[in-house]
């Protein structure tokens, strides 16, 4: 007992120097054991970082059919809205699809992927899903329509406030302007002005709501803003109400 | 002012199309503005007078035959904007001011040609057009001078 060294009579020091000598006998095992754990985890690591890309593709992929099954079902609302349409109203229409909008912001026309084709032809009223009046088809060939859309300057139609007519003008605004209607017609703030096809018999589109009137000074007429009901400027289906 | 690179006449006509087609598909329908017209000043500013006539004549007959316009208007007012701005540069030294005073003067015929074109005035209208152009054509122009720097040193 006198012979052995201090340092032995702790436990620790002991069990220390003991796991030294150990590692220091076997050091060749002890670094390949570590090499094989550092390739393990490195391999681990790789794969994740594979399985994390993988992922990312994944979700960006199903993000983008989300997105899509989101267009189909509020472009599906739509059309049973239109079909609704048909329905109530007991009209033929041909729905087609706005390709592209006119590059000028003076000049307010739609462009849609129906013509003569399908039906469509000059001069034939457009609506939106609801029924709201866009404007009429100005030109037509075999695949494509041009649609002169309500807030265009140069758009004129004749419309109905009551049981009196008047003519409906389009303007750079957010309303457009119905003109050519008598200084004693009861039109009012919050009426309807909507619009009837000639080539169809009382059936009614409405256009806009009167948003302020006024009277000419000199004239016989009234002066009278109407704000449209069609949300003209994200259009992406229009409706054409067929002879 | 030359463009030496032939690639730089490429990314401009590519960035014109682009324009265009920004223009009719109006991705950002709340923001009034017109693509074209703001890349037709971008590039009376930043290249050679035969360059921007050509591209101005090129895209202004596009943008004519896709209105089914019977007067060529959009070659004539492009063509008008990019002589007006020259005339500018060749007068004033080149800087921010120059720049921002061609792009007021050359909007604001724009938009009076536009007018008279349409026969209707609207002030509002105008205000939001001109504010609007404003902005995009400083962005734009900071960014396409970013992607063809070539066209800033060569000012």
């Amino acid at each position: 007992m006198l012979l052995t060294p201090k340092i032995f009579y702790k436990k620790s020091y002991f069990v220390t120097a003991l796991i030294a000598v150990i590692l220091l006998l076997s050091a060749k095992e002890v670094f390949s054991f570590l090499l094989s754990l550092s390739t393990t985890l490195s391999l681990s690591s790789q794969k994740t970082k594979e399985m994390i890309s993988s992922l990312k593709e994944q979700n960006l992929l199903l993000s983008l059919k989300l997105q899509r099954f989101k267009e189909i079902s509020e472009e599906n609302k739509r059309l049973r809205r239109a079909l609704n349409l048909i329905k109530e109203k007991n009209i033929k229409i041909v729905a087609a699809k706005v390709v592209s909008f006119s590059p000028s912001l003076w000049e307010s026309y739609l462009f849609i992927n129906k013509g003569l084709k399908d039906g469509v032809s000059k001069n034939l009223y457009v609506v939106d899903e609801n029924g709201y009046f866009i404007g009429k088809v100005i030109s037509a060939q075999e695949h494509n329509a041009k649609i002169i859309a309500l807030n265009n300057p140069n758009f004129l139609a004749v419309a109905y406030t009551g049981s009196h007519s008047g003519m409906l003008r389009g303007s750079l605004s957010q309303r457009i302007i119905l003109s050519y209607i008598e200084s004693r017609a009861p039109a009012k703030e919050g009426d309807k002005v909507y619009v009837k096809p000639p080539y169809l018999s009382n059936i009614k589109f409405p256009a806009g709501v009167i948003f302020g009137v006024k009277k000419e000074k000199r004239g016989f007429f009234l002066k009278i803003e109407v704000l449209p009901k069609a949300r003209l400027n994200n259009i992406k289906e229009v409706f054409i109400i067929e002879k | 002012m030359t463009i030496k690179n032939w690639i730089n006449p490429i990314k401009l006509y590519l960035l014109f199309f682009i324009f265009f087609m920004l223009d009719l598909i109006r991705p950002f329908y709340f923001i009034h503005t017109e693509s074209l017209f703001l890349g037709v000043v971008f590039c009376a500013l930043n290249c050679p007078l035969r360059s921007s006539i050509s591209l101005a004549a090129v895209f202004g007959l596009l943008k004519d035959i896709y209105l089914q316009n019977n007067f060529l208007y959009n070659v004539f007012i492009f063509i008008a904007v990019v002589l007006l701005i020259q005339f500018i540069c060749r007068r004033l030294h080149h800087n921010f001011l120059l720049v921002n005073l061609s792009f007021v003067i050359s909007s604001l015929s724009y938009i009076i040609f536009n007018f008279l074109l349409v026969n209707t005035f609207n002030l509002r209208f105008a205000l939001v057009f001109f504010f609007d152009s404003w902005l995009f054509f400083l962005a734009y122009q900071y960014f396409i001078l970013k992607w063809i720097p070539e066209l800033s040193k060569e000012q």
